[in-house]
């Protein structure tokens, strides 16, 4: 989730560019310029109207155009249609022009479905608990299915600013809508022999170790903030085939953070933090090629980013008393109780450091249609704690530990300005591919929209209406 | 215009096509329920208790009072409470001994032939692989077969099984007397303690409670050693009798019913594996069954009630000490009257058969208070119960005098043999799988009985002995009158009030009871050597099944 703004966005620069220029080409009759032509173009002096559509090789009776409907603000579209066209903006490292800015929004859903186990095996999300017989060792004590459901949307919304040719600000964020259902099956084994032959009776056990029977539903009420993020992206190399660019910025503590009492870290609950939830510093770097002409529609794209985070003070769920007799039997009996630590010690807060995390991409881009490979490496969170057992409880439900994950991105955006809108829609699909430790989800779809907006664009972007 | 024709016939009959289907299809809860009602009745015939309590349950969300769903609920906690049964006796029998091949056994042999562990074992090499798994549990097992080294076997499987050496017992029972737990006679003296110590605390737990700076642990330390029996008692405490309101009000509804809902199940048993019993009861389920059904759980709740109103945290260990080995009626005696003297005097595990009450450190006065009320209150309820359970059996009998009903094909009922609906002087009841039968007149005494029984503890009232005596007499128990002669000139009373001790509990539980039984095994022992030969105890002696362990 907290990916796809960036994604969006990023893929909205490009798409803008490139869709403008299909939308240019097919209606001003695909005009290919060199980027030596579109340096010379830009100059200081801004373009007039009858410089842009009478250039000295096109045949007379193709000069003589229609003007574009709606009066200036088609004649503006237009133009601006032109200025991007000529600007050399390909590749993941190129920024938003000077004065211009670009407002994302954007849609998602996806359907959380497996996850990969500490082996790379794709396994069930809560796989089922079954706990074998101590008795007689054979069959099971009991069978305890989470039956874990649910679905995931969110909307993503964005602001990118051209401070220089070179120089991008952008701040982005999302909100997540989560509903997420368990629906536990207990099927009773030798457990009967002690009594404890339903639902009720099993969280009547899990009240004795210690545990609060747990929440079984979770809905976001409409939707959860996710982070937020500040970012400066600097291009600071753009060649005729290469092209780099780096990038810092700030991740705010936006987050919506799960309540404790039924948060699925500590398996009290489907509730989860819908990003980091705490002050991060985030970088990276990209570099694009570009291939030549005629291939120049083809680009090849890499980039690095990573993130890291502070500690946060964070509340720390309440726990009943643990049975201490009852777990003693239990374990006498060979069962593993080890998930059972006492938390009568837990204190009223922890200190949570979010994992770091370092991610690669490549991307290969073909006219408006982008493939991506990106695989990201997650470090472990620190939950930070004098409890001995609430440290221990974290570990053992073991939802924290490093992971990583590999998807395939295939995005294609579509431009309106032939609608005399300056803007477009985007398209993303994403598929895990391999990972571990790590959701998988499907039926990640994105759709998104951007409108360009010039703010403050310096006179050689200008339009100049006529008769100014 | 005929092809019109048969067109428009085609599309009527589609039309009432589609409408039969439409009339045909079930209502889907109604289809749920049905399923759940046949899943939970097959789940009873293969005696999945848990099963068909959960598939009863799913049906009683659907239809709350469905008398199927009621009789089903009622007939798997039946079942329950014979699990239950059977999960006592497997928790009486201790924790899962591995049952190894004998290859896995000659292989162990070896390794305690090579490391000479066989004192620590005990065992001895032509002994080991007829005493083989050594009481070891299977990761035990495992860690001993496995074990690199013959350290690692001593401490690893060994420490379980391992005597405390006497160095250790010395230094464990002056810690112990240190922290005031030496209290004779309630437990043992100083001395008495050091000398019982190897039978009493394995390495395993000894070697912990040294380890840990022996002389700051206080009585209360529950961490080196085992104290599960507590555990178990707050888990049967807290879920053996959750099913038994459901059992009475479906139950009583099902009695209340005007018109009588018999419930028919093809193969449905009451059984044990250990000790093997079994109880078929196939066949219609009506009014008697349904008594007898609720006298079952009533007797299950005076056994936990009972059992858990008794400080019951014993040293399990003292149980493994004795291997009764090359037994006689002397060796037995000795060592059941030294099993029970460790239970009973063992300074860890104080307050043996007492009451029971709170007993950790962090117990308030006011828990350990409330924890003596509970324990106090579970005493009355077995008493209580114990009545409710007389007077179920009392109704049961009433029912089955009064059954007009066809007898053949009832899961408890009378032999019919004139076909007249009526139980006649020459018609009995039998469950051959108990080896019972019962006259009429014989259930009339036994009605009686319970009646008489469930006055006492429901009530408070006397039992007139002499009565009792002829109620015995009556159900053909005539050697008991003897027991109940006995009763009158030990008492010295012609009534006595059975439910006294439930209903006026002592703080001191069973405890004086069973220091009577050890003054008794003591005596027996003391006599043991002028026992007449038909006692039969070196029937007991197995050592002949033995086969020596060889290279």
């Amino acid at each position: 989730m907290p990916k796809f703004m960036s994604v969006f966005c990023l893929s909205l620069i490009l798409v803008l560019v490139l869709g403008i220029g299909v939308a240019y080409s097919q209606e001003e009759g695909g005009e290919d310029k060199t980027p030596a032509d579109s340096e010379s173009a830009s100059d200081e002096t801004p373009l007039t109207e009858s410089e842009e559509v009478a250039p000295e090789d096109v045949p007379p009776e193709e000069v003589e155009k229609k003007d574009p409907p709606f009066g200036n603000y088609g004649k503006m579209i237009k133009h601006y249609e032109k200025v991007l066209m000529e600007l050399p903006l390909w590749g993941m490292s190129s920024t938003i022009p000077e004065g211009f800015a670009v407002v994302g929004m954007g849609w998602q859903t996806r359907r959380p479905y497996k996850r990969f186990d500490q082996d790379r095996k794709m396994v069930d999300i809560v796989p089922i608990i079954s706990v074998p017989d101590p008795f007689d060792q054979k069959g099971k004590f009991f069978e305890f299915d989470f039956g874990v459901s649910g679905n995931a949307s969110g909307y993503g919304a964005g602001v990118m600013y051209g401070l220089t040719d070179h120089l991008t600000l952008s701040l982005d964020t999302y909100w997540a809508v989560l509903h997420v259902k368990i629906d536990p099956i207990y099927t009773p084994g030798t457990a009967d022999k002690l009594g404890i032959v339903t639902l009720e009776d099993f969280y009547g056990m899990l009240e004795m170790l210690g545990r609060p029977r747990p929440v079984l539903q979770y809905d976001s009420d409409p939707a959860d903030l996710g982070d937020t993020t500040f970012l400066a992206k600097w291009n600071n190399y753009r060649g005729d085939n290469v092209a780099t660019a780096i990038q810092g910025g700030i991740i705010f503590p936006t987050a919506h953070q799960a309540d404790p009492q039924q948060n699925i870290i500590f398996g009290l609950g489907p509730e989860l933090d819908t990003g980091a939830g705490a002050w991060g510093a985030k970088g990276g770097a990209m570099i694009d090629f570009k291939m030549p002409a005629p291939a120049d529609f083809v680009c090849i794209s890499f980039m690095a980013e990573g993130a890291y985070f502070l500690s946060d003070k964070r509340d720390t769920p309440k726990f009943p008393p643990l049975e201490q007799d009852v777990k003693d039997y239990l374990a006498s009996q060979g069962i593993d109780v080890d998930i059972f630590p006492d938390l009568t010690d837990t204190g009223d807060y922890y200190y949570y450091t979010p994992p770091p995390y370092f991610a690669a991409t490549a991307g290969l881009s073909l006219g408006i249609v982008n493939i991506a490979y990106r695989h990201g490496f997650g470090g472990t969170a620190k939950y930070e704690s004098d409890s001995e057992g609430f440290k221990a409880l974290v570990d053992s439900i073991g939802l924290v530990g490093y992971g990583d994950d590999g998807k395939i991105t295939v995005s294609t955006n579509v431009p309106l300005t032939p609608l005399f809108i300056p803007g477009l829609l985007s398209f993303n699909f994403e598929y895990a591919t391999d990972g571990r430790n790590a959701l998988v989800f499907r039926d990640v779809y994105t759709i998104g929209a951007g409108i360009g907006i010039p703010i403050d664009v310096p006179d050689r972007y200008k339009f100049k209406p006529e008769g100014e | 215009m005929k092809i019109m024709k048969t067109v428009i016939i085609a599309i009527v009959f589609a039309a009432l096509a589609l409408g039969l289907f439409a009339c045909m299809g079930e209502d889907p809860e109604e289809m749920a329920l049905h399923d759940h009602l046949r899943e939970g009745r097959r789940s009873l015939m293969y005696g999945d208790a848990g099963q068909a309590y959960n598939h009863f349950y799913e049906a009683r969300k659907i239809a709350p009072l469905h008398p199927q769903a009621l009789w089903g609920t009622i007939l798997s906690n039946d079942l329950l409470v014979w699990r239950a049964i059977s999960g006592m006796v497997d928790l009486l029998g201790g924790p899962y001994i591995y049952s190894p091949s004998r290859e896995e056994c000659f292989e162990g042999c070896q390794k305690l032939d090579t490391c000479d562990l066989w004192e620590e074992f005990r065992t001895s090499k032509e002994h080991c692989i007829a005493d083989c798994p050594w009481k070891l549990q299977p990761y035990m097992f495992e860690e001993l077969v496995a074990a690199p080294t013959c350290d690692a076997i001593r401490e690893g499987a060994g420490q379980w099984i391992v005597r405390t050496t006497p160095e250790h017992c010395r230094m464990l029972c002056e810690s112990l007397d240190y922290n005031g737990l030496i209290q004779p006679p309630e437990t043992y003296s100083l001395q008495e303690c050091i000398i019982n110590c190897p039978f009493m605390y394995v390495e395993k737990h000894s070697g912990c409670y040294l380890n840990r700076g022996y002389m700051t642990i206080n009585r209360f330390d529950r961490t080196c050693f085992e104290h599960s029996v507590l555990g178990v008692q707050i888990l049967e405490d807290n879920f053996a009798l959750r099913r038994l309101p459901e059992t009475i009000d479906f139950s009583r509804f099902l009695l209340d019913l005007e018109d009588e809902y018999q419930y028919y199940i093809k193969y449905y048993k009451w059984d044990m594996k250990e000790p093997a019993f079994e109880w078929n009861l196939d066949g219609r389920f009506s009014r008697p069954e349904l008594y007898l059904s609720r006298a079952l759980n009533y007797a299950w709740a005076v056994f936990i009630h009972f059992a858990v109103s008794q400080n019951l945290d014993l040293n399990t260990v003292a149980f493994d000490q004795y291997t009764w080995q090359g037994s006689t009626c002397k060796i037995m005696l000795w060592d059941l009257r030294k099993v029970l003297s460790h239970l009973l005097h063992d300074p860890i595990f104080i307050d043996a058969f007492r009451l029971k009450r709170e007993k950790w450190t962090e117990a308030t006065q006011a828990q350990i208070d409330a924890s003596v009320e509970r324990s106090l209150n579970h005493m009355r309820s077995t008493g209580l119960n114990m009545g409710y359970m007389f007077q179920e059996f009392a109704m049961m009998s009433k029912a089955l005098l009064g059954d007009t009903d066809r007898q053949h094909g009832k899961a408890l009922g009378y032999s019919d043999n004139n076909w007249n609906y009526r139980w006649d002087e020459d018609e009995v009841l039998e469950i051959p799988d108990l080896d019972l039968s019962f006259t009429k007149s014989q259930m009339f005494a036994f009605q009686e009985f319970c009646e008489v029984m469930a006055d006492c503890f429901i009530n408070g009232n006397e039992v007139d002995m002499q009565d009792l005596k002829l109620i015995l007499e009556a159900l053909g128990y005539e050697e008991y009158g003897i027991a109940v002669d006995l009763l009158i000139m030990v008492t010295g009373k012609d009534t006595i009030n059975f439910s006294y001790p439930f209903m006026h509990p002592s703080d001191e539980g069973i405890r004086p009871l069973m220091l009577e039984v050890e003054e008794l095994l003591n005596t027996l022992y003391d006599q043991s050597d002028s026992y007449p030969d038909f006692f039969g105890c070196d029937e007991l002696d197995y050592w002949e099944s033995y086969q020596p362990y060889t290279e």
